[in-house]
């Protein structure tokens, strides 16, 4: 095994205290590392001693771990990357300031790593700590050429040592400039198709994540083609408390309503926000008039950057522990809200009826042009202008029910007809956007003023997490429709479409719903504001942790100090035994043309050499040969009054090779 | 049985970890590594730039890999073995290489390859692990332990890989190896490679030549003190000869007068016609020892066991037998007699027999018991190698020492308190048990 290049560790770090800004870190380090080339101080670490800094740098990095996820400082998983050098440094200093350098790989091991045999199986903790360094250079995420030349600086000075010498020097440095121009090109070639695919995903998503939903235009998927693709990914959780209340009864939980249908995407006119003021307690706001009764809806979501809109519900009149820096309401019931935290957790409370939602106006009793041959053949057909209100919604759900059907499929369009002419003319199938685009036409033509609703229907509810859970495939739309003076919800869609979306869930979704439950228990923990404050406690359980680990590293450490000849400490090769004085006796002979060969062994060169003058010396040599190789090989090595043995013999052997004149073979 | 996906399973896996220690170097094996690393960190190319790290190391592995084809030389090997060596002692060959090349060749390496230690599925499947009864049902099916432990019986360590020098075109060069056996038996070598890497030092690519050969390894041995063998001379009749072959066979002293009773055949008849009166050829019947080295084979073939064969290895080799022969006793298909001293040849075909002993498992202690008593009338002595001291040895033992029989009796064990002397209670100076482990300082202090 060979030893790292001098200084690249050196060079390693300076680079990353550079580009991650911790220039002091970095030279500190490099300093302390590296200047153990220059001293002749080292010390007697035995494994177990690398195993117990091991388990201390463990310690620092749970405290760090801790640190940077509770802080919420703007610290993440990329900031303990950019730190591991110096969490790791101790590890570093201490095999550098160590004799034999070797650390055995079961040191790293998390269980049993005292197990298995004596034999060390070892590996010098320098290559792997250099490239935990380039790592944490690269989560500095400094984005200019320098990464790339101090990465191939690196790179080409650590493959120097290992470059065949089946091949000339000029033939390796052209090889690496043709590595390092298509490496570079190939980073040019990976980020451009990372960019292609995330936007690509991002597109193909796009339907069935909640992104920020636009409380002026609504585009569907009506007229699109193929098949409508529904995440189950869990996007909020509803909890219903009140008196009398079945905590599994579905709820409709309503982004916003729009009024205006222009080629298959529907519009708002006439609905700016009006900012609220809260109470005097700051989080709670006055969406809707009348009084909150009993009940209430706990609903907890992820808001994007903390601006968008919030779920609202039929009948909601306050929204209360909602600590937002502002919130606004339009005439069509959408609440929007801004400077919110982005883990929202805040209770809607109901009253007898919706007022939170604007009077009708003309245009929710417009119907387009291109639709109003189909819709008036069908509202004809089915004579909703001789009905009351309430026979015509009973009607138009019969209609829908008995003729129609619920698919996922889109059929694309046909031409320039409407995707919903299409829909009640010919295909007779689809999803809500058609259903609820249809009915509102119908309504309108019969007179009643009627609203496209856009939401989702928490309907599934969760034993583990005892809430109801509203995934993307959720999401629905329906009708508002304005009768006997109130707004109240419709809804055409066949209520086998919860089933049939809940076919396209996968295998996973059992995990992926536990990871998700996790982490919005973390979630929770972390933005609770309530008078339990968690983090004293696990913080003084994760020192009293760390404690635990030190004490368990320092017990039993004794530093034996050894002072070794930094001209065998700078050789090229790591050898165990490396003080043995056989080596010197070996130089002495090679000064007088009695050199050993690279591969002979020990036995066979004092054969080899032997003549009448080298006869003393080899008889001296000879029965020091077993202790030197179990010096170098035996695992439990010599003990004391071994090696003192094998110095003073060998002292003696180089003292008789003294008077050896030059000119051996 | 276990399954044929458990036995591909071990085989596929095996053979990936064989190909990668040959063919990888640990500059390959960290490159590969920062390669899984970085491609984990750069998965989002906008958070880190560790995408760039992994771009420029598979780039580097790729060419490596584009240079491991280009090695293309035809080599000769040739093996210059010793026939013996010893179980955990290095021993020293000599290796020549010719290059067919017109070409120098330097920094290439050398790598022996052993014989596969691998069970076929055959054999796997007929095989039992000691003490695999005491696993659970799921190991037992499986056999993963059964592996290990069948190749491990089987595994030794190649020497490791040695840089060669330069070869000079069409010339041959000649190194020498160090091999430590790590058990008794026989070390094939399989074939030799020459590997080269490629510039960077990832990858080896491999010339495989065949050479193979074999090496028997003597069981490890311990300096014993100074051990007298038990017992006295008895007559064996026919003397030395006899002692060797089948047959009548004297060793003629002098002439007398003929005596009655006499046999006809003795008579010398050129002297009778030379005298003119009967003359019969006497002739020396011999007087020496023979002693029995008895070796119980009769366990699970566990350290227990290896450490018993060092030990009758080692009064093979350290005892003086002098004017008597050496009896080695043993079961193993069937009972085995091997001899030793006064011309029979010295220990050595004897320790060739032991470095190949086999535990036997399916034979009793009575087949040994049988073929020692028939032969103990003509035994001065036995020193007796057991496993254990049950009821069984016991009794033996008291036989023997009833036949007027001389005995030192070992017992090599992992728990000493758990020996009890029985019969040799009264001879506490030849009944020495020796426990795993400290067996070498026991021997060396007799």
């Amino acid at each position: 095994m060979k030893y790292p290049p001098q200084f690249l560790t050196g060079f390693a770090l300076l680079f990353w205290g550079w580009q991650t800004e911790m220039m002091i870190a970095g030279i500190a380090l490099a300093t302390i590392i590296e200047g153990a080339r220059f001293t002749q101080v080292k010390y007697d670490f035995k494994q177990r001693d690398f195993r117990n800094v091991w388990n201390l740098c463990g310690a620092i990095f749970i405290g760090v771990f801790f640190f940077v996820y509770t802080s919420g400082g703007g610290y993440d998983f990329l900031t303990i990357i950019k730190w591991l050098p110096m969490i790791f440094g101790l590890l570093a200093v201490v095999v550098s300031y160590s004799e034999s350098r070797i650390v055995d790989y079961r040191v790293f091991r998390l269980f049993y790593w005292e197990r298995a045999g004596k034999k060390i199986i070892g590996l010098d903790f320098t290559y792997p700590y250099i490239a935990t360094i380039i790592a944490a250079t690269s989560a500095a995420n400094v984005r200019d050429i320098w990464f790339y030349a101090g990465l191939c600086a690196v790179m080409t000075w650590a493959l120097w040592r290992f470059r065949s010498k089946s091949y000339p020097v000029w033939l390796w440095i052209l090889a690496l400039a043709i590595v390092i121009t298509a490496g570079f090109a190939g980073s040019v070639g990976l980020q451009m198709a990372d960019s292609y695919v995330t936007e690509r995903m991002v597109e193909y998503f796009a339907e069935s994540l909640r992104e920020d939903t636009d409380p002026f235009k609504t585009h569907t998927a009506m007229g699109q083609l193929g098949k409508l693709k529904l995440s189950e990914k869990i996007l909020a959780r509803v909890h219903r408390a009140g008196v009398k209340i079945n905590l599994a009864d579905p709820v409709l939980l309503i982004e916003s309503s729009y009024n205006t249908y222009r080629r298959t995407a529907w519009y708002t006119a006439r609905s700016a926000f009006k900012d609220l003021k809260p109470e005097k307690n700051g989080v709670t706001w006055r969406i809707g008039k009348g009084t909150p009764g009993p009940e209430r809806i706990a609903i907890t979501t992820e808001l994007k950057k903390g601006s968008g809109l919030a779920f609202s519900v039929e009948r909601a009149v306050t929204f209360e522990s909602l600590a937002a820096k502002k919130v606004g309401v339009n005439r069509m019931g959408a609440v929007k809200l801004t400077s919110a935290p982005e883990f929202l957790n805040y209770s809607v409370a109901l009253g007898k009826e919706s007022t939170n939602i604007g009077s009708p106006d003309h245009f929710d009793l417009a119907i387009p042009k291109n639709l109003e041959p189909v819709v008036g053949a069908i509202a004809k057909e089915l004579k909703l202008a001789t009905l009351r209100p309430e026979t015509v919604l009973a009607v138009v759900s019969r209609y829908f029910a008995e003729k129609y059907s619920y698919s996922l499929e889109l059929s694309g369009r046909r031409g320039k007809i409407d995707p919903v002419a299409d829909f009640l003319l010919r295909t007779k199938q689809g999803h809500c956007e058609f259903f609820a685009t249809a009915t509102v036409m119908l309504l309108r033509k019969a007179g009643l003023p009627a609203r496209y609703t856009v939401g989702y229907l928490a309907h599934e509810y969760s034993w583990l997490e005892k809430s109801i859970v509203v995934r993307g495939r959720d999401a629905h739309a329906w009708v508002s429709v304005y009768i006997g003076g109130k707004w109240r919800s419709f809804d055409t869609t066949p209520p086998s479409w919860v089933s049939a979306d809940a076919e396209n869930s996968t295998l996973l979704e059992p995990l992926k719903d536990l990871f998700s439950y996790i982490g919005w228990l973390i979630s929770t923990w972390r933005n609770s504001d309530s008078d339990t404050d968690y983090t004293l406690p696990i913080g003084v359980a994760l020192v009293l942790l760390m404690i635990y680990m030190v004490s368990r590293s320092m017990g039993g450490t004794k530093l034996n100090r050894t002072k070794i000849s930094s001209k065998e400490d700078q050789s090229g090769e790591i050898r165990s035994g490396a003080e043995s004085g056989l080596y010197k006796l070996e130089k002495k002979l090679a000064k007088t043309g009695r050199g050993r060969h690279p591969w002979e062994t020990y036995s066979a060169w004092i054969a080899r050499i032997e003549d009448n003058e080298t006869r003393p010396v080899i008889k001296c040599v000879q029965p020091l040969l077993d202790l030197h190789n179990r010096m170098r090989f035996d695992p439990t090595g010599i003990t004391e009054t071994e090696k003192k043995n094998l110095d003073e013999g060998v002292g003696a052997a180089i003292t008789l090779a003294g008077r050896i004149s030059d000119g051996g073979s | 049985m276990p399954p044929a996906i458990a036995y591909k399973t071990y085989w596929l896996t095996s053979s990936l970890r064989h190909f990668a220690r040959e063919r990888i170097t640990s500059a390959g094996g960290m490159v590969i590594g920062c390669i899984i690393v970085s491609a984990l960190l750069g998965l989002d190319t906008n958070r880190t730039l560790a995408f760039q790290a992994f771009t420029l190391l598979t780039t580097l592995f790729f060419f490596a890999i584009l240079f491991s084809f280009s090695f293309k030389a035809r080599f000769g090997v040739n093996r210059d073995l010793p026939r013996f060596c010893t179980a955990g002692e290095p021993f020293k060959y000599r290796i020549t290489i010719r290059s067919f090349s017109d070409k120098a060749m330097d920094g290439l390496s050398l790598m022996e390859k052993l014989a596969d230690p691998r069970p076929s599925f055959a054999k796997f499947q007929t095989l039992r692990e000691p003490g695999e009864e005491q696993r659970n049902r799921f190991d037992t099916v499986f056999g993963f332990y059964r592996w290990n432990w069948y190749i491990e019986q089987r595994r030794n360590n190649p020497p490791p890989e040695r840089v060669l020098p330069l070869i000079p075109p069409g010339g041959e060069i000649t190194v020498d190896m160090e091999m430590t056996p790590l058990k008794r038996g026989v070390i094939r070598f399989d074939s030799t490679g020459i590997t080269r890497r490629d510039p960077f030092g990832l990858l080896r690519s491999l010339v495989n030549i065949k050479s193979g050969q074999s090496v028997v390894v003597l069981p490890n041995r311990y300096k014993t003190a100074d051990v007298r063998l038990p017992g006295v001379r008895k007559y064996n009749q026919g003397g030395v000869a006899l002692a060797s072959h089948v047959g009548d066979s004297e060793e003629f002293m002098s002439l007398r007068d003929y005596r009655a009773g006499d046999p006809l055949r003795k008579i010398h008849w050129a002297s009778w016609a030379k005298s003119g009166k009967p003359v019969v050829k006497e002739y020396q019947e011999e007087y020496f020892s023979r002693h029995a080295l008895i070796l119980d084979t009769f366990g699970d073939g566990g350290k227990i066991f290896e450490e018993a064969v060092s030990v009758a290895a080692s009064f093979v080799a350290s005892v003086d037998t002098g004017e008597s022969f050496l009896d080695l006793m043993f079961v193993g298909t069937k009972a085995y007699r091997f001899t030793s001293g006064r011309g029979m040849g010295g220990g050595e075909p004897m320790l060739e027999i032991l470095s190949s002993v086999k535990a036997c498992t399916d034979k009793h202690f009575s087949l040994l018991e049988k073929a020692v008593i028939e032969r103990a009338p003509i035994l001065s002595g036995c020193v007796c190698v057991f496993l254990q001291f049950d009821e069984e040895r016991q009794n033996f033992v008291k036989r023997l020492i009833g036949m007027g029989g001389q005995l030192r009796v070992f017992v090599v064990t992992d728990d000493e308190t758990k020996i009890d002397a029985g019969p040799m209670k009264s001879s506490p100076d030849r009944f020495t048990v020796l426990e795993y482990g400290s067996v070498k300082d026991r021997l060396s202090n007799l």
